[in-house]
């Protein structure tokens, strides 16, 4: 059985067109005249979004900053028109942006009912008939006949929020109103919206505050730089999002169907349909140099170049007098690149340095070119690693699988044959962030131990999921 | 979204409402000044043209003569200057409501145009004083306001859609108001203007209007309806490109703001 759809977007994309010089009348007139475009730079703040919202559920859209939940937001309650792509509506749309729009602030409470709610297309009678229950809910009591100046922030947003309520659209379209007020006209707010939902209205919410979207929401989808990264149920959406997104630093989504990849600050990690394929760290890096440990994440990594499909980041370690940078590529649906390469300024002795992928707990065995194993189940205060294989290989491979019920994929972690012999390693339990360790290592080899100056890969690697 | 016609009265209405208490509500003397800014500035210029410089209006008395024609264009002044940055100046609104875009200048227009009529009874009270006779074609007289209201929507459609996309709109817009007022037969009459200039000094669709309301109500004579029909096709025409401005870009004004 196939739900009514309130909501039906289709290949939606916005850009803005931005003038790329401050143009003066008589330039452009000019242009005109000669049958010449006028000259703009477009930023896209929309792409290729499509997705349903269905009768009656609570759809959440989360997300960064800039990630285009505003422009959504616009597009949806119809402020602004999409530069190509369709949105079809199955009933009314009432959309509340910023609650009190409009208001006048010369004008009486009263007065700015009438002015608020004939905004939102209310007609004189459907507004006198709200009138009274909007002035309860707000609780102004007799200061509804004052001039709103005289408010304070909070009775304006209690007025602002007794308007919309009232307004009884049949897709109501919420941004963030609900963090509004003191704490008991908040909860009553959250349950005139609740109520809303269980007159089998649709609401969409959008927020970045993901325990509204977890409380109120069924199903989620999170944007980022104007795709949908993730539509899932709202709880996967929200973890996902939260687990992308806790420490320092912004994160970035690489599209990549079923699987997502989000890399932030030197770590970069899967998921597939929302769940997590990683954990920690996901896939990461460190060095034994003369120094001691040098580890990706630690410092700052700076983006130089973000595409839909690729990320490339360097990082400067002044210490080392050497940068890294580490670029993470989306191959296919299942497919993802990654490579490391280090610029060296002075020599510099390294002994050895590895390439791992942190999995989740639900994977539970491992193998490589020739051996396999079980992981023992995770315990404090335990490391134990073990050498499943000594002797460096050619193009070496690493590999997890989950248990089936489960349904996560395999996921194998191989190097490229002109990367040099690594030696497959793994570790059992690494207590600290609950996860797998499936760590490829390589020895350095040189007799002197030490690096000339110059630009090295140090990694170029695969990570492949086989789905279940 | 499918908008009733009652829908869009309630909001007009709203909005003409609330431009109308925004221009006089904060000013103790009130409504008033609707009235009050047009008889000194007519106090004003009939000292300088009656008293330094003297315009020969052919026997209306000059006070007269330049509050008919100063009522008019002030309607049409702060209308044009009031729509040009509307959008602009109300880009809260815009950015957060869904409502049909154009219902904004159209209020600006109703309300001076209530400014306006509130003008008119002092106009009639000065006509007593000098004892100046009421003529039937007074009854044209709305017929003229109707026509110079669709004129000012006009332009301010126009005006008000360009400084969307040209902030210069706005700072433009004062000094081709300057030329208008000097360019119409306002502080001096239509005879003034010399023959041979009157065929491109008539383009200027104000001038009709103007020289109607002039001759409706002090002339009794309507003389000049080719001027006239100027006008109304000069209204039609700015009606026509701003409806057409609205209709192609009201969508997009929300992403310039």
């Amino acid at each position: 059985m196939t739900r009514p759809v309130d909501i039906e977007v289709r290949s939606l994309h916005k850009s803005y067109r931005l003038r790329k010089r401050r143009s003066v009348i008589a330039g452009d007139l000019l242009r005109l005249l000669t049958l010449r475009r006028l000259e703009y730079k477009s930023n896209e703040a929309l792409s290729d979004l499509s997705f349903d919202v269905y009768r009656g559920e609570c759809f959440g859209i989360i997300g960064p900053n800039g990630s285009g939940k505003s422009t959504l937001l616009r597009i949806l309650s119809g402020v602004t028109k999409p530069s190509s792509g369709t949105v079809r509506f199955g009933g009314s749309v009432g959309a509340l942006l910023e609650l009190g729009a409009g208001f006048h602030s010369e004008m009486s409470g009263r007065e700015n009912i009438y002015l608020g709610a004939s905004l939102h297309g209310l007609t004189h009678r459907q507004i006198r008939a709200a009138e009274e229950e909007i002035v309860a809910f707000s609780e102004l009591g007799d200061f509804i006949d004052e001039p709103i100046f005289t408010y304070s922030s909070g009775m304006l947003v209690r007025l602002g929020f007794s308007i919309a309520i009232a307004i009884k659209p049949d897709i109501l379209v919420l941004d963030e109103v609900l963090a509004v007020g003191d704490e008991s006209f908040r909860h009553k707010s959250f349950k005139a919206i609740k109520e809303v939902r269980e007159s089998g209205k649709t609401v969409v919410l959008v927020s970045h505050d993901a325990n509204q979207v977890a409380a109120f929401c069924d199903r989620a989808m999170l944007l980022s730089r104007g795709k949908s990264i993730l539509l899932a149920d709202a709880s996967t959406a929200i973890r996902f999002y939260l687990q992308t997104t806790e420490g320092a630093g912004s994160t970035h989504y690489l599209e990549c169907g079923a699987l997502s990849v989000a890399v932030k600050q030197g770590r970069t990690l899967l998921f597939y349909q929302g769940r997590p394929i990683t954990k920690g760290y996901g896939i990461y890096s460190s060095m034994l140099s003369a120094s001691g440990w040098m580890d990706v994440l630690d410092g700052t990594w700076q983006t130089e170049r973000l595409d839909n499909k690729s990320l490339r980041s360097t990082k400067a370690i002044d210490y080392l007098s050497m940068s890294l940078t580490w670029t993470v590529r989306v191959l296919s649906e299942t497919e993802v690149a990654v490579e490391l390469t280090a610029h060296l300024e002075k020599p510099l002795g390294v002994d050895r340095y590895h390439a791992s992928i942190l999995l989740d707990p639900a994977y539970t065995k491992w193998s490589t070119q020739d051996a396999t194993g079980k992981f023992p189940a995770i315990e404090i205060a335990s490391y134990e690693w073990v050498h499943v294989n000594s002797k460096p290989l050619h193009s070496a491979w690493i590999e997890g699988s989950a248990d089936q019920a489960s349904a996560l994929p395999e996921v194998r972690f191989s190097v490229t044959a002109d990367s040099g012999e690594f030696a497959p390693t793994v570790l059992n339990t690494d207590y600290q962030l609950g996860s797998r360790v499936l760590q490829l290592l390589r020895r350095n080899t040189d007799p002197t131990g030490t690096w000339p100056p110059g630009t090295r890969t140090l990694f170029e690697g695969r990570v492949r999921i086989r789905l279940p | 979204m499918a908008a009733s016609l009652s829908q869009y009265r309630t909001l007009l209405y709203q909005l003409t409402r609330r431009e109308f208490k925004a221009r006089y509500s904060s000013a103790r003397l009130g409504i008033a000044w609707a009235v009050l800014n047009p008889l000194l500035m007519m106090v004003i210029l009939s000292v300088v043209f009656s008293v330094f410089v003297r315009i020969d209006t052919g026997g209306t008395p000059y006070p007269l003569f330049v509050l008919n024609g100063l009522c008019l264009w002030q309607f049409f002044r702060s209308t044009v200057a009031a729509t040009t940055s509307c959008i602009v100046d109300d880009r809260d609104l815009f950015r957060r409501v869904a409502f049909p875009r154009s219902l904004v200048p159209l209020s600006i227009v109703l309300s001076n145009l209530l400014n306006l009529l509130l003008t008119f009874p002092f106009l009639f009270f000065l006509m007593a004083v000098y004892e100046r006779p009421l003529h039937l074609t007074v009854l044209l007289v709305p017929l003229n306001l109707v026509v110079l209201a669709l004129l000012a929507t006009g332009v301010g459609l126009i005006t008000s859609a360009t400084t969307v996309f040209y902030r210069d709109m706005r700072y433009m817009i004062e000094p081709l108001l300057l030329v208008l007022f000097y360019g119409s037969p306002i502080l001096y009459p239509l005879s003034a203007v010399p023959a041979a200039l009157r065929p491109i000094y008539g383009l200027n669709p104000l001038v009709g209007i103007l020289r109607f309301q002039y001759e409706a109500l002090l002339g009794g004579r309507l003389e000049s309806l080719c001027l006239w029909a100027v006008s109304c096709s000069g209204a039609a025409v700015a009606l026509v490109c701003g409806a057409w401005l609205y209709r192609r870009y009201a969508g997009l004004f929300v992403d310039m703001l």
